[in-house]
């Protein structure tokens, strides 16, 4: 019983070993097929992300203030209108300066009438 | 990065190089499992065409992958693995039958043509025989006997206890051994 057990095993250690060897290898087609999607979905993938950036709410918003480069010259007028009320330079000292000195009393209106009166009055 | 640095690294890391567009990980990536998982799938579905098919597919869900892997998921051979394994269930489903006219017979010149033609007939034999089995005990019987897996191995990724996978091979080598006794004259050994 038992030889006949490790008899049958052995021979289907047989069958095992001519089924390995004879078991066809991977092609070289295969591989070339398999790096071609390889490069097929990375590009798909980078295609992805570029879509995904187009998309994106910030994105919008570039383009509802005019884009990319309008959104540049704003946060640079910004940052300068804020540099400038933090640091005071000198000549905007100027400016206050003449504002001060600017009162309504020092001011005179003109009549625009003026010489119609001293026509019609007769002098 | 060099070729032989990409050789280096690990299969994780590879595949994130992949993603990041890094040339040549996908070729290394593809050296390492190609191999594998054709055989894998060939005996199961034995057909070289479909498990042609099925390696690239496997493949192609890799790369699909690779931006989302993460360095903590499970280790890129067993998913691949696992990947395979459902394919080749997907594909007995549909086909049910396995037609082994399709089996390929690679030709062999180191071999003389009588014993290379008892090896195919005898492989031919056991693919039949293979065919017929459940499908847990084929997965079991081609990991350990084909594929050289151990059983701690083939538990883990089938999922099952070392028991079990001893059990459903040791019930697929009988089943084996009770097929192929009937042809034991035609495929070259003495009958009792």
């Amino acid at each position: 019983m038992t030889e006949n057990k490790n008899n049958r095993d052995f021979e289907l250690e047989d069958f095992f070993a001519a089924a390995k060897q004879s078991a066809p290898e991977a092609s070289k087609t295969l591989r070339r097929k398999i790096l071609y999607t390889s490069e097929q979905e990375y590009q798909k993938s980078k295609s992805y992300v570029s879509k995904q950036f187009q998309n994106s709410w910030w994105n919008n918003l570039f383009k509802e203030f005019g884009g990319f480069y309008l959104i540049v010259g704003y946060g640079t007028v910004a940052t300068i209108g804020i540099f400038i009320g933090l640091s005071s330079p000198h000549w905007s000292n100027i400016i206050l300066q003449l504002d001060e000195n600017i009162t309504i009393a020092e001011l005179e209106l003109a009549d625009p009438f003026v010489d119609l009166s001293s026509l019609y009055s007769g002098e | 990065m060099r070729f032989d640095q990409l050789s280096g690294m690990s299969d994780n890391a590879l595949l994130e190089a992949y993603a990041n567009g890094i040339p040549g990980a996908s070729q290394i990536l593809t050296d390492r499992f190609m191999s594998k998982i054709f055989t894998q799938a060939f005996h199961r579905v034995l057909n070289e065409a479909d498990a042609d098919d099925i390696a690239q597919e496997a493949m192609l869900r890799l790369w699909r992958i690779a931006p989302n892997w993460k360095q903590g998921n499970a280790k890129i051979s067993t998913w691949l693995y696992k990947i395979v394994n459902n394919l080749c269930i997907d594909w007995l489903r549909q086909k049910k039958i396995v037609n082994l006219e399709t089996v390929t017979e690679p030709i062999d010149d180191r071999q003389n043509v009588t014993h290379y033609l008892l090896n195919q007939s005898r492989a031919n034999a056991l693919y039949s025989a293979l065919a017929k089995l459940p499908v847990r005990q084929r997965e079991a019987v081609s990991m350990r006997h084909l594929e050289g897996i151990s059983n701690p191995e083939i538990a883990e990724k089938l999922e099952l206890s070392i028991e079990a996978v001893e059990s459903l091979i040791a019930r697929g080598k009988r089943t084996l051994s009770d097929a192929l006794q009937s042809q034991k004259s035609e495929l070259g050994y003495q009958n009792d």
